[in-house]
């Protein structure tokens, strides 16, 4: 046990061993596995978190919702969130098919100054939450390359790895009682079951993004402007619709992320240089973003490609094992779901194994309670994405359940968002028939909207 | 203790930690008004399932049976029989 080893702070840990047995071992340091980590750590269950990557590291989604807070409150980490000074933003402006809309979260009771959604750097923002998770304790080791996970001792599942630490590579194995995938797209255990699938065989989304220096950025004010002046106006996420699929537009304090979500086809066979060329060429023929990125320059090497883009897992949890954020579902990033599902389903897992490690006898249950849960919100956020595509393996009355037991101003937000393009129709159906239009009335989202004619 | 009260106390003791919460009675809307949020919700579903020794199914897992200690309470007495 390395119950002794309370130096192995973080990426001082290099040289550290990596313990044999633990309770539980949480696969990726993303903000699912941080977070699982550290609301574990906080009950004084020991806990070893295996990363892949050396941190900080490059990372896509830099649009946080402001829903993010409360769970950072749970951690503990918003203070030092907070005093890293991410550029706060007020909501969304969407232009889908010849119709724009802006979305404001001040609209929907967010008017804390202090806590808006956010456009962060992820490599800063992950990191944060990383050292987090080893400042509480959590034994974390990075640069691990964690194989596979054998299940034939339901008592003590064994997680093999790869530790490449140093330049080498020398092979172990951890014995422990839960394991927590967040391994991202990797999607370790879904893969190793065989459970993971692709949302729909028609809707073949992949990622492509890159970075730009200088881009002017569109405000609440929905004005374009100066990147200079994005602490005076606050910015939104800018998307817009193309032919071929959405672009958005995210303006960091350095740099503005750029992306397109298309068909895979569209860019098949096509290296870097051809990805690149297809990405500003877009760019330059979509109205509003011409002009935004009319001064900007392109950061040389930036381009990023990601070829999975909507799948989910049809077993996400087990008596001894939990899959949570992009290694349990991924859906179309079009309206901000990622990070914070990866919180919720992180605050359900870590409720399930700190439950089973107090009442054995109950640790089924307790899983079952949990992959109900966590299903319910990916699902959610499939049918908010991707239309009808998304209802596929998705339990609709377990869904509007989930609605009607949401807060309302998160429900009201998300249904708001549904009416901004042509992808929500079954989640605005399945809201009718949960009776949140009864409740509420017919203009129940549609009114905190703003339709706009044109943007300056 | 009856039914109402022992939820009442889960709720108040367990649940509502820390969060500055005034007082709730056996109607006092606890979904709707965000004073139970989906996280305390699982907690509550865990914590009825245990100590009544029942099983809440998956469609027992409506707003309509939470939102209030009394429908909590007849849902409860219902599986009980």
């Amino acid at each position: 046990m390395s119950s002794g080893e309370q130096s192995s702070i973080a990426s001082s840990s290099v040289n550290e061993n990596i313990p044999e047995r633990t309770e539980v071992v949480v696969i990726g340091g993303g903000p699912a596995g941080s977070s699982v980590a550290t609301l574990l750590a906080k009950e004084g269950i020991e806990v070893v978190l295996l990363e892949k990557e050396k941190f900080p590291r490059p990372q896509v989604g830099e649009s946080i919702l402001p829903h993010m807070w409360k769970f950072t409150d749970r951690l503990g980490i918003t203070e030092k969130i907070r005093q890293e000074g991410f550029l706060a933003k007020s909501g969304g402006i969407i232009a889908w098919d010849g119709k724009i809309h802006q979305l404001g979260f001040s609209n929907f009771g967010y008017t804390n100054p202090d806590r808006m959604g956010l456009h962060v750097e992820r490599d800063i923002f992950d990191d944060i939450l990383l050292k987090h998770s080893a400042a509480l304790g959590v034994h974390v080791f990075e640069e691990i390359n964690v194989r596979n996970v054998d299940f034939s001792d339901a008592e003590r599942p064994l997680v093999s790895y790869a530790d490449r630490r140093n330049k080498g590579f020398a092979n172990g194995v951890i014995a422990c009682r839960y394991v927590v995938d967040a391994s991202g797209h990797t999607s370790l255990l879904a893969r190793q079951f065989k459970a993971r699938h692709m949302v729909s065989e028609e809707i073949k989304y992949l990622g492509l993004w890159g970075y730009y220096r200088n881009s002017r950025y569109l405000g609440v004010d929905r004005k374009s402007h100066d990147p200079g002046e994005v602490r005076r106006v606050k910015p939104v996420t800018f998307v817009s619709s193309f032919e071929d699929g959405w672009i958005w537009h995210i303006i960091l304090r350095e740099s503005t992320s750029v992306g397109l979500v298309i068909n895979r086809d569209t860019v098949r066979g096509m290296g870097k240089e051809a990805q690149t060329e297809y990405l500003q060429e877009t760019c330059a023929n979509t109205a509003v973003l011409r002009d935004l990125l009319e001064p900007a320059e392109f950061i040389e090497g930036s381009t990023f490609f990601r070829p999975d883009y909507s799948y989910y897992s049809e077993k996400i949890a087990g008596e001894n094992f939990y899959c949570i954020g992009d290694a349990g579902g991924f859906v179309d990033p079009l309206f901000s779901q990622g990070v914070q599902a990866a919180f919720y389903n992180a605050a359900v897992a870590a409720w399930a194994i700190s439950s089973s490690l107090s009442n054995e006898s109950r640790r089924l249950r307790y899983s079952q309670i949990a992959e109900r849960q966590m299903q319910q919100y990916y699902s959610f956020s499939r049918l908010l994405a991707l239309g009808d595509f998304g209802a596929e393996g998705v339990d609709q009355k377990s869904v509007m359940s989930m609605m009607r037991a949401m807060p309302r101003n998160e429900i009201e937000l998300a249904l708001a968002a549904a009416f901004t393009t042509s992808r929500s129709d079954n989640l605005r159906r399945m809201a009718r028939e949960a009776g949140l239009y009864d409740d509420f009335g017919d203009d129940f989202g549609r009114s905190k909207l703003t339709l706009i004619d044109h943007l300056e | 203790m009856n039914i109402k009260a022992i939820l009442e106390q889960f709720i108040v003791n367990d649940l509502l930690v820390g969060n500055g919460q005034g007082e709730i009675g056996p109607d006092t809307s606890l979904i709707s008004s965000g004073i139970l949020d989906s996280l305390s919700l699982i907690r509550l579903i865990n914590f009825v399932e245990d100590n009544f020794n029942l099983v809440v199914e998956d469609e027992d897992v409506v707003p309509d049976n939470f939102e209030t200690i009394n429908a909590l309470g007849a849902l409860i007495a219902t599986k009980q029989g």
